[in-house]
């Protein structure tokens, strides 16, 4: 068991110390927090919430580029 | 204001995006329960989650998936397709179209980008060209008289900052959640274009519906995704900016005379010689002037997307795959 937080963004992988939210690890990874949706052990999370040592969380880029319907 | 729905109300998340909508459906006069809807798919978060709110909601609505032959060494359309399908599958309510351009047309996107003048160095450009004249066509053939697409408030916000930057007065005065029907064209609407995008992708992941992440390869670099990273750090700031920013021009457009005189400005219309859409130029449309003549002239058969709906049968799902004319 880890004592970090493991945070992946598609095959990027990085380990941040517990304690902190979700809003600050992106923060501190140049990461706007407007661009992601966070999800914490496979459950969607509001940004707020506070990471424990040993938890995952994944972070979902929303931003989409092509147009629609096809 | 959107983390609070987040933050706040998990639970009730997905019936507060279903209520807006039908909400915004009616506010915008976009359809109603008479009305035939046909939604544009492409297997990405908001065309699906827009998909699965319709049927949620009771409308008539069924999925159009256009196949672009967009591979480019990721799949992508196979891949598109694959969950534009699975979908279907568990919604046995609603039918699918697929029309797979390649097969019909002989070239997808790539290959036709790279063939004619229009497409060099932007595909992007040949497949907005191709999605908007086959969604209109099948609509109007398959008897469905509104369109509607997943287009989100970023996106929106995204096209009104690029059209204001360079005042492109003639796409101003045009953009909106709802292009009324006339001329050959069916009703166009966006019953999501007041959602964010995290919005939407939070409303699929909550309702497990899976869309595909990846990005089509064409777009990744693309001006949009660019504009949307600059606005969002501008509401990182300012936060409710970039509703501000939709909201306020559409009311200035409508109450404060914004452009005024523009939409009457209208530009004649003529059928294209071939298959009939309307167009400005004489002869042929856009559309009909990428391909060979007999590859434009095939029968209306020809033509025709492939529908499947997965009815349930005795607790197994099975495929039947339909004849689908108009009705
Ligand atoms: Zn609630
Ligand atoms: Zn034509």
């Amino acid at each position: 068991m880890t004592e970090k937080v493991t945070v992946t963004l598609r095959k990027q992988k990085w380990e941040v110390e517990p304690g902190k939210s979700a809003r600050k690890i992106m923060e501190e990874l140049d990461l706007n927090p407007e661009n992601f949706l966070t999800i914490r052990n496979g459950e969607l999370v509001d940004e707020s919430v506070r990471l424990k040592a040993g938890d995952h969380l994944k972070l979902v880029a929303v931003i989409s580029g092509g147009s629609h319907g096809s | 204001m959107r983390q609070h729905k987040l933050a706040l109300c998990k639970e009730h998340f997905p019936a507060w995006i279903q209520e807006q909508t039908g909400r915004f459906i009616k506010k915008y006069r976009m359809f109603g329960r008479e009305d035939r809807v046909l939604v544009a798919v492409s297997g990405g978060k908001d065309s699906l989650a827009l998909w699965e709110v319709l049927i949620q909601l009771g409308y008539e609505a069924d999925g159009l998936y256009l196949g672009l032959g967009i591979d480019e060494g990721v799949g992508y359309s196979d891949v598109s397709r694959k969950m534009v399908e699975a979908f279907a599958a568990r919604h046995p309510r609603a039918r699918l179209h697929i029309l797979d351009v390649e097969g019909v047309y002989g070239e997808g996107i790539p290959a036709l980008a790279r063939r004619v003048r229009r497409g060099k160095g932007r595909p992007c450009s040949v497949c907005g060209l191709v999605k908007r004249h086959e969604m209109n066509r099948i609509a109007h053939e398959l008897g469905y008289n509104v369109l509607a697409t997943g287009h989100n408030l970023d996106d929106e916000v995204a096209v009104l900052f690029q059209n204001t930057l360079n005042w492109r007065v003639q796409y101003l005065a045009r953009q909106s959640p709802v292009l009324p029907e006339g001329d050959g064209f069916a009703r166009k609407v966006k019953p999501f274009f007041r959602f964010y995008e995290r919005e939407t992708a939070a409303y699929a992941i909550v309702r497990g519906i899976d869309y595909i992440y990846e990005e089509c390869p064409f777009a990744a670099g693309a001006t949009t995704i660019y504009y949307k990273e600059l606005l969002n750090r501008l509401e990182a700031g300012k936060p409710g900016a970039k509703l501000h920013f939709l909201l306020s021009f559409l009311q200035a457009r409508e109450r404060e005379g914004l452009l005024a005189g523009r939409e009457e400005k209208q530009i004649e219309l003529h059928p294209c010689e071939n298959c009939g859409q309307p167009t400005t130029a004489p002869g042929l449309c856009a559309f009909c002037r990428l391909w060979s003549e007999d590859v434009r002239s095939q029968s209306a058969e020809a033509l025709r997307p492939i529908t499947l709906h997965f009815a349930r049968k005795d607790a197994q799902e099975s495929l039947v795959v339909e004849d689908c004319g108009p009705g």
